[in-house]
């Protein structure tokens, strides 16, 4: 017994060297040599294929590329798979920002698209707004009237001389099939709800991190048509798309990493049952 | 004009006006009430934005004390972090007032500083992760036990290995998040909507003036 609550101890007491030495050597590891896990595809992903899918050519879709550089590992996969969608189903995509750094990361993804090489003309086929401050507010300015919120888009060009702008008009929720969120913000995504689906009844996607699902749960499937659970969704996306993309190859590392903690989870407990039992 | 009133009831006149205007909007279509609405509402986003830049000027004017006061306490590691931060600060926005918020030079700087330490930043949460995981959620209880089991079954149906291999996996895991999970949180969202019409009501009528800061009475 008492052997048995020596070996409790040590499980139940890790030092914090080991576990995050075999953290840093098994990421590694996974990172140089991917097994190339299988993906299964769930119906939160199908849901937001199918409302890319539905788009008809020149419908528009509003994107709220409010993802952050510490997220951006997942987001980024997410955003250019459906940007990728949208471009071969012939929508136009209108691209703001509700996080500040957000219009920086965005050049990154657009030189991975290439939606020049599809003939999308920026200004006519897609445009960038930037970033706008206000939270909630301005989303709902934005779904009333966005031309009269941005004058110009990112790269300072006045929205006037931007043929696509000049089509939103006013309302603009009329012109909008489609809203796209991709966030880290919990408050953003409700607040997109409120002010878009549940106010004009906008068909509605978002791309959130695995730990936000939960919180958006509750919308889907009235308000939220469909929902990306963070890099893991983006990997879905891809394999049922058949675009390739990053999220596939971050699909192992990301296995890896929930199956470290899952180890480590189990561990902790029969360390813990074991010097339970030894001291009684 | 008494004090009172320049710090007190205009600012509950125009919360209640502008609330108003806000809440008719909503429900009714009206062109006249749809225009004030816009203008609100953009005038929110601009002193969103003010207050970031006012913000800025406070982070600036409070560092600079620090820096002064732990000069005199000869804190030197204290004085170059904000050093630093306000270099930082000053340096960036310089950049982007003066070659543009698009400009290379900013982008460098971006993709250069801010990009790299985000991103390890980020990253370095799976290690608190995995050690807080290990160290706290123990199974003490009915409670944890459940909480263990829940937590077993979640992270293994959000990795994609295990779901293919054990396909009642994302059984366990639909039923949780349609039935567990969304009954939980849309009561939860409905008792904060319920709280947060309560609270916009009370302020509306001035019944809470928390908002106005320290008013004397």
């Amino acid at each position: 017994m008492g052997e048995q609550s020596g070996i409790g101890n040590t499980l139940a007491n890790l030092p914090t060297w080991l576990y995050f030495s075999l953290i840093i050597i098994l990421m590694a590891y996974i990172t140089l040599n991917p097994l190339g896990f299988p993906i299964p595809v769930t119906s939160l992903t199908i849901d937001c294929y199918d409302a890319i899918d539905a788009l008809q050519p020149g419908d528009i879709i509003l994107m709220d590329q409010g993802y952050g550089a510490g997220t951006m590992a997942f987001h980024e996969p997410g955003f250019i798979v459906v940007f990728r969608h949208a471009i071969d189903k012939g929508a136009k995509v209108v691209i703001v920002s509700t996080s500040v750094e957000s219009p920086m990361l965005l050049q990154r993804a657009i030189d991975k698209i290439k939606p020049a090489a599809k003939g999308y003309e920026y200004g006519v086929d897609w445009v960038h707004l930037g970033y706008v401050a206000g939270g909630e507010p301005a989303y709902a300015s934005i779904v009333e009237d966005i031309n009269n919120l941005f004058t110009e888009d990112w790269e300072q060009t006045p929205t006037s001389a931007l043929p696509l702008m000049q089509e939103l008009g006013v309302p603009t929720h009329e012109k909008i099939a489609l809203v796209y969120i991709m966030t880290a913000g919990g408050d953003v995504v409700e607040g997109w709800i409120r002010q878009s689906a549940l106010r004009y009844d906008l068909k509605f996607i978002t791309q959130v991190n695995e730990m936000m699902v939960p919180t958006i749960l509750p919308y889907y499937p009235i308000n939220c048509d469909g929902i990306l659970n963070g890099g893991v969704g983006a990997a879905e996306y891809e394999v049922y798309s058949g675009y390739s993309g990053e999220a596939v190859k971050l699909s192992d590392m990301m296995t890896m990493g929930g199956l470290v903690v899952l180890v480590f989870l189990i561990l902790g407990n029969i360390g813990y049952f074991m010097t339970k039992g030894g001291s009684s | 004009m008494s004090q009172r009133t320049i710090r007190r009831q205009i600012p509950l006149a125009l919360t209640f006006i502008t609330g108003m205007i806000i809440t008719f909007d909503w429900f009714i279509k009206w062109e006249p009430l749809q225009s004030v609405t816009k203008t609100i509402l953009n005038f929110n986003v601009v002193m969103v934005a003010f207050m970031m830049g006012f913000a800025g000027v406070n982070l600036i004017m409070l560092h600079t004390r620090r820096i002064k006061r732990n000069m005199s306490q000869n804190k030197m590691l204290d004085v170059a972090i904000s050093v630093m931060l306000l270099a930082c600060l000053i340096g960036w926005s310089a950049v982007g007032i003066f070659m543009g918020r698009s400009s290379d030079t900013y982008q460098w700087l971006y993709s250069n500083f801010n990009l790299p330490l985000s991103s390890t930043a980020y990253a370095a949460t799976l290690f608190y992760l995995a050690s807080a995981t290990y160290r706290v959620i123990r199974a003490r209880s009915t409670e944890t036990i459940i909480l263990v089991v829940v937590s077993i079954i979640t992270i293994m149906s959000n990795m994609p290995m295990f779901v293919t291999y054990i396909p009642a996996l994302l059984i366990f895991k639909t039923w949780i998040a349609n039935v567990l999970v969304k009954a939980s949180y849309r009561a939860i969202t409905i008792g904060v909507g319920l709280g947060g019409i309560l609270m916009g009501v009370r302020t509306l009528l001035a019944m809470e003036t928390g908002f106005l800061g320290a008013v004397e009475e």
